[in-house]
C-alpha cells in the first residue's frame, strides 16, 4: 500500500482553486473585511480624539505650573518690605490652591481599536477642582471618594450603551464564527450529495486528508481576512502614531482570536462527522452559535449577578450623603470648639472685631492644643502625630477640612470597596465560567488586550487616588511645617502621570483564559481529525449515497 | 380547507423534535426572565422607597449655620422603577438611579449599575423583552422556513396547489399553522406575566393601557416575521436558501443594524463634548461667580438702599448677598438646563433617527416601542431629570428666600437663631414625588416607531399576497 501524505499540496491547491471561485465565499469574505473596515475606523477615530484630550489637558496643566512658577519667582526676588501685608503668594494652602484645577486624561488604550471595551461606560478623565467648602456635599460618582474629584461628564447616549459599539471585538465575537460556519458547514456532505465524495476517495487521499486540507485552506482565509488584516492595520497605524506599537498586544489578541477561530472550526468538524444532510449542519451549528455566543453569556452574566450580587447603587448613594452629612456636621462641631478654646485664651478687647489685625496675628502664631473632646481632630491628629505639635488656629482650620475629607473617606470606602470586590468576584466567575462558552473567555482577553478593560480604569483610578492622597500629603506637610513653597518645587513631580502596567501583569491576567482559548479548541481540533483518520467501509459507503 | 392545512401544520410541528427543543429552551428563558424581573424589581422598588424616605429624613434632621448652606447639602432623588420594568429593563441599567440636589448645580444620574457588573453583561441582559425580540423571531424562522420550500422538495407542493387552492387561504392555513404552536408558548407565559405585575403592585389598572399596547406592538412584531418567514419560503429555490436568507436578515436586523444606526446617530447629531481649551469650559461649575460678581452686588445694594429708603446694609429687611445668591442661583439654572436640554435635544434626535431606520430592521422599532411602553427609554429618563431639576431649583431658592428675609451681620449669632426655626423651614418644602407620566405621554413619543412597525406590517401582508400567488412551484 502507497504511503499517503497527511498534507497533500495539490489538494490543498485545488482546493484553494475551489473556494475563491465560490460566490458565497466571495461575498462572505467581502463582508467580513468590510465589516473589520469599518471597525478599525471606528476605534482610530475614538482612539484619536482621546489622545487630542490628553494633549490639551497637558499643554493646560503645563500653563498653570509655568504660570505659578513664574509668580512664585517673581516674588522670591522682592524684599519683604516691598510685599507688605498681602497674603504670600508662596503659602503652602495658596499653591496647592493655585495648581488645583486640572483634569487628568486616561491616554488612549496600547491598543484601543482592538476593542471599545467598557471605555465607554467609565470616565476617561477626572478633574481635581479647586478647594472649595461645598465639595464634601458633592456626590461621589462612579465609586470615588475623594473630595475634590470629579469624573468627566459621561455624554454618550445610553442607547448606544445598550446597543453595544461595532467594534473589532464585535465583530470577532459574533461574526467571525458566523463566516467560519458558512465555510465549514458541508465540508463534505455537499460533496457526498452531489457524487463527488465517492470520486475523490478512489484517488489515494484518506477522508481525514481531505477533510484536513478543505479546513485548513479555509482557516487561512479567515485567518488573514479577520486576524492578519486588523492586527496589520493597527500595527501600520502604530507605527505613525505617538503611543507606538504595542506589539506583544497583538501577538496575544492574534492568538485569542486564531484559537477561537480553531474552536468554531473543531465544532464544523465535528458536526460534520455526524454525516447529516447539509442543511442539518447549518441548522445545528446555527443553533450552536447562539448557544455559546448569545444565551450562555447571557446566562452567565445572570448567574454571577444572582451568585455575587452587587451592594445595591441606591443603598450607596443613600448612606453616602448621610456619611457627607455628619462630616460635615463633626467639622462644625470642631470649629466651633476651636472658636471658643481661642476666645478663652485670648479674650477679644471691647468693640474688637472678630477679624481683627492683633487677633489675626495671634491666629498666625499662637500654638494651640487639640480638645479632647474633638474626636474628629483627636483621630486626625492620632493619624498624623508630627503635625500635631504646631498647630495654630489657622493650621486647626486647615486640618479640620482635611480630617473632615479623611473622615468621608474612610467611611465611604468601605462601601465602595465592597462593590467592588463583587464586581470582582464576578469577573473571576466569568473567568471559570469560560469552560462554558469561548465567546465570554474572547471578550475578557480581547478588552483586556486592547486596555480598554475595567481593569486599566481601576489601575488609573487607583493611580489618581493615589496621587492625590500623595499630592495632599504634601502640601499638608508644608502647611503644618510653616515653610512655604518655592518656584523651583514647581516641577513635573507634582503631576500626575499615568503608568501602564507591565506586560508581566497583563500576561499573569490573560494567561488562564488564553490557554482557555488555546488548548481547549486545539485539543477539540486534533480529535476532530483523529475521527476522520480512518473511516470505516461502510461509513464511507454511507456517505456517498 | 384553511383549517385543514392549519391542523396538519400544526401537528407536523407538534411532531418535529427540534420544535420540541426550541419550545423547552424558550419557555424555559422566558420564565427564567420572568422571575429575575419579578425579583429585581421587587427588590429595586423596595430600596427605591427605602432610600427615599430616608433621604426626607436626613433633609428634616439636618442641622446647617443657614438655610443657603442647607441647600448645599442638598438631597438625593431616586427614580421610581415601573412594574412593567419586569419585562424590559430599557436603559434602567445604562442610566443612573438617582440624582443628587443641590444648590447652584444641576448634576447628572448617577451610579449606573452597568459600572458595578462584570463586563460579560455587555452581551445583554436576560429579559422578557431580549427573548421576545431575539428569540421568538428565531423560532418562527424555524417554523417557516419550510413551509413551502419544504413542501416543494418533498415534491406535495404541486399536488396540493394542482387541488385548486387560492394561494391566499393556503397561506393563510400556513400562517395559522405557525402562530397555534407559538401561540401555546405566548399565552401562558403572558398570563404569567400579567400575574407577576399583579402580584407586584396594586395599580395594576394604570399600567394596564400600556400592556395592551405592547402585546400589539409584539403581535405585530411576531406577524411580521411570520410573513417574511412564508414570503421567502414561497420564492426561494429550497429550503436550505430559505433558511439562510431567513437567517441572515435575523442577523443583521436584531445584532448588526441597532449598533450601525446607534452609530450613525452618534455621527450625524454628535453629543462628544467639544475639545476643551480651559479648565473653566470643562468644569460644570456655577457661572455667575465672575468678575462683576462683586461690582453687580453693590449696584444692587445701591438700588435696594434707595428703595427702602435707608443709608446703610445693615439697616435694609432684605440680605443683599443673599438676593445675589438667588439671582446667580436663576442664571445658572438656566444657563445649565439650556445644556442639559441640548444634549437631551441629541439623544432624541440620535434615537428618532435610530426608530426611523427601522424601516430596514423591526427589530429597531419593536425596541423602541418595547423601551418606551414600559417606561424606560430617554425620553422617560428626560422627564424624570426635568422634574428633579425642577424641584431642586425651588428648593434652593426656598431656602435663599429664607436667607433673604432673615439678613445677618454675625454669622455666629445668626447660625443660633436659624436653628430655632431650621426644621419648619425644611418641612415647608414638600417632599419629592415623580409621577409617572400617563400611557398617552408615553405613546406620544412613539408614534414614529409605531409607524414604522404599521408600515412594515402593511408591506408584508401585500408582500405576502404577491409571493404566495406567485409562489415557485418546482
Amino acid at each position: 500500500m502507497m504511503k499517503m501524505e497527511f498534507l497533500n499540496k495539490n489538494l490543498l491547491r485545488w482546493q484553494w482553486r475551489i473556494l475563491r471561485r465560490e460566490r458565497v465565499v466571495q461575498i462572505a469574505v467581502g463582508l467580513l473585511l468590510l465589516a473589520c473596515s469599518y471597525a478599525l475606523f471606528n476605534g482610530f477615530t475614538e482612539a484619536n480624539s482621546q489622545q487630542r484630550d490628553v494633549l490639551a489637558s497637558q499643554a493646560f496643566q503645563n500653563a498653570l505650573f509655568d504660570k505659578t512658577r513664574q509668580t512664585l519667582a517673581a516674588y522670591e526676588q522682592k524684599t519683604p518690605a516691598e510685599e507688605g501685608a498681602r497674603a504670600a503668594p508662596n503659602a503652602a494652602a495658596t499653591v496647592r490652591d493655585e495648581l488645583a484645577n486640572f483634569k487628568a486624561v486616561l491616554p488612549p488604550a496600547p491598543a484601543a481599536p482592538l476593542a471599545v471595551g467598557q471605555s465607554d461606560l467609565y470616565p476617561q478623565a477626572y478633574y481635581y477642582r479647586k478647594f472649595n467648602d461645598d465639595s464634601p456635599a458633592q456626590a461621589t460618582v462612579d465609586g470615588r471618594s475623594l473630595s475634590n474629584v470629579f469624573p468627566q461628564k459621561l455624554t454618550a447616549n445610553p442607547l448606544r450603551l445598550l446597543t453595544g459599539r461595532f467594534d473589532l471585538a464585535f465583530v470577532l465575537l459574533y461574526i467571525f464564527p458566523l463566516l467560519i460556519i458558512a465555510l465549514s458547514f458541508n465540508l463534505i456532505a455537499a460533496e457526498a450529495e452531489s457524487g463527488t465524495l465517492a470520486l475523490f476517495l478512489s484517488q489515494p487521499v484518506t477522508l481525514g486528508t481531505l477533510v484536513m486540507s478543505k479546513t485548513l485552506i479555509r482557516f487561512a482565509l479567515v485567518a488573514v481576512t479577520a486576524i492578519l488584516f486588523p492586527a496589520l492595520s493597527v500595527a501600520f497605524v502604530g507605527l505613525f502614531t505617538r503611543h507606538g506599537l504595542s506589539f506583544w498586544r497583538l501577538v496575544i489578541w492574534s492568538l485569542a482570536a486564531a484559537g477561537y477561530g480553531i474552536f468554531w472550526f473543531a465544532l464544523a468538524l465535528y458536526i460534520n462527522n455526524r454525516r447529516k444532510s447539509s442543511v442539518h449542519n447549518a441548522l445545528t451549528l446555527a443553533v450552536g452559535w447562539l448557544g455559546i455566543v448569545i444565551i450562555l453569556p447571557v446566562i452567565t452574566g445572570l448567574a454571577a449577578q444572582i451568585i455575587f450580587p452587587v451592594p445595591s447603587s441606591l443603598m450607596i448613594a443613600d448612606k453616602e450623603r448621610a456619611i457627607r452629612t455628619e462630616a460635615q456636621e463633626k467639622a462644625t462641631h470642631s470649629t466651633d470648639l476651636l472658636r471658643t478654646n481661642f476666645a478663652a485664651r485670648f479674650p477679644p478687647q471691647p468693640d474688637e472685631k472678630a477679624a481683627s489685625p492683633r487677633l489675626n496675628t495671634l491666629r498666625n502664631s499662637e500654638y494651640l492644643s487639640v480638645p479632647e473632646t474633638d474626636d474628629l481632630l483627636s483621630d486626625y491628629f492620632r493619624r498624623h502625630p508630627e503635625w500635631k505639635q504646631h498647630v495654630t488656629y489657622s493650621r486647626m482650620i486647615f486640618a479640620i477640612q482635611q480630617a473632615r475629607d479623611e473622615y468621608i473617606e474612610a467611611q465611604l470606602f468601605p462601601l465602595l470597596e465592597a462593590a467592588e470586590k463583587q464586581r470582582a468576584r464576578q469577573e473571576a466567575f466569568v473567568n471559570v465560567s469560560g469552560l462554558l462558552s469561548p465567546a465570554i473567555v474572547l471578550q475578557k482577553v480581547l478588552s483586556d488586550v486592547a486596555g480598554t478593560g475595567a481593569t486599566r480604569h481601576q489601575n488609573f483610578v487607583r493611580q489618581f487616588d493615589e496621587y492625590v492622597r500623595r499630592r495632599n500629603q504634601f502640601f499638608a506637610a508644608r502647611v503644618f511645617q510653616g515653610q512655604p513653597i518655592t518656584s523651583t518645587e514647581i516641577s513635573d513631580s507634582l503631576k500626575f502621570v499615568f503608568h501602564e502596567e507591565g506586560m508581566s501583569k497583563l500576561l499573569q491576567r490573560v494567561t488562564w483564559p488564553l490557554l482557555l482559548l488555546l488548548l481547549l479548541p486545539v485539543s477539540l481540533m486534533v480529535w476532530g481529525i483523529r475521527i476522520y483518520r480512518k473511516p470505516s467501509l461502510t461509513e464511507t459507503r454511507n456517505l456517498t449515497h | 380547507m384553511i383549517l385543514k392545512i392549519a391542523a396538519k401544520e400544526i401537528t407536523n410541528t407538534v411532531r418535529d423534535r427540534r420544535f420540541h427543543l426550541g419550545v423547552v429552551t424558550l419557555l424555559v428563558l422566558l420564565l427564567l426572565a420572568l422571575g429575575v424581573g419579578w425579583h429585581s424589581y421587587r427588590e429595586n422598588s423596595a430600596l427605591q422607597r427605602a432610600a427615599q424616605a430616608s433621604q426626607r429624613e436626613q433633609f428634616l434632621n439636618r442641622k446647617a449655620a443657614n438655610a443657603h448652606i442647607a441647600a448645599h447639602g442638598g438631597m438625593t432623588v431616586f427614580r421610581p422603577y415601573n412594574n412593567l420594568s419586569i419585562i424590559d429593563e430599557g436603559l434602567d441599567s445604562y442610566v443612573g438611579t438617582s440624582i443628587f440636589l443641590e444648590a447652584h448645580r444641576s448634576n447628572d444620574y448617577q451610579n449606573r449599575p452597568a459600572e458595578r457588573t462584570a463586563a460579560v453583561n455587555r452581551f445583554g441582559e436576560l429579559t422578557v423583552a431580549l427573548v421576545l425580540q431575539l428569540f421568538v423571531p428565531l423560532l418562527i424562522i424555524l417554523l417557516t422556513y419550510a413551509a413551502f420550500a419544504g413542501e416543494r422538495e418533498q415534491g406535495t407542493l404541486r399536488q396540493v396547489m394542482s387541488l385548486g387552492l387560492h394561494p391566499r387561504d393556503f397561506a393563510l392555513g400556513k400562517a395559522l399553522g405557525v402562530s397555534v404552536p407559538l401561540l401555546l408558548i405566548l399565552i401562558p407565559a403572558a398570563l404569567l406575566g400579567v400575574l407577576a405585575l399583579a402580584l407586584s403592585s396594586s395599580t395594576l389598572s394604570a399600567s394596564l393601557p400600556r400592556m395592551v399596547w405592547l402585546s400589539l406592538g409584539y403581535t405585530v412584531y411576531f406577524v411580521i416575521f411570520v410573513s417574511l418567514g412564508l414570503c421567502v419560503s414561497a420564492r426561494a429555490r429550497n429550503s436550505q436558501r430559505a433558511l439562510i436568507t431567513l437567517l441572515g436578515f435575523w442577523l443583521v436586523t436584531c445584532l448588526i443594524f441597532p449598533r450601525l444606526a446607534a452609530d450613525l446617530g452618534e455621527r450625524i447629531y454628535s453629543t462628544a463634548p467639544p475639545p476643551e481649551k480651559t479648565f473653566a469650559d470643562a468644569s460644570e461649575q456655577a457661572h455667575s461667580f465672575t468678575a462683576d460678581y462683586l461690582a453687580r452686588t453693590k449696584q444692587l445694594e445701591a438700588e435696594l438702599l434707595q428703595k427702602y429708603n435707608v443709608k446703610t446694609r445693615a439697616e435694609l429687611p432684605v440680605s443683599v448677598s443673599a438676593l445675589m445668591l438667588y439671582r446667580s442661583e436663576e442664571e445658572d439654572t438656566k444657563a445649565q438646563r439650556k445644556k442639559f436640554t441640548e444634549l437631551f435635544n441629541q439623544y432624541q434626535k440620535q434615537n428618532r433617527l435610530f426608530q426611523s431606520l427601522g424601516i430596514f430592521a423591526p427589530a429597531l422599532a419593536i425596541q423602541s416601542v418595547s423601551m418606551g411602553l414600559v417606561g424606560s427609554d430617554v425620553a422617560h429618563f428626560r422627564h424624570f431629570a426635568e422634574q428633579a431639576e425642577e424641584y431642586r431649583y425651588q428648593m434652593a431658592q426656598k431656602l435663599n428666600e429664607d436667607l433673604i428675609n432673615h439678613p445677618f451681620t454675625d454669622f455666629q449669632a445668626n447660625r443660633i437663631a436659624y436653628h430655632t426655626r431650621e426644621r419648619a423651614v425644611y418641612e415647608s418644602i414638600a417632599p419629592f414625588e415623580y409621577a409617572m407620566p400617563d400611557w398617552r405621554w408615553s405613546a406620544g413619543h412613539l408614534v414614529w416607531p409605531c409607524i414604522v412597525l404599521t408600515l412594515w406590517l402593511l408591506g408584508m401582508l401585500i408582500a405576502i399576497g404577491l409571493f404566495v400567488a406567485r409562489m415557485r412551484i418546482d
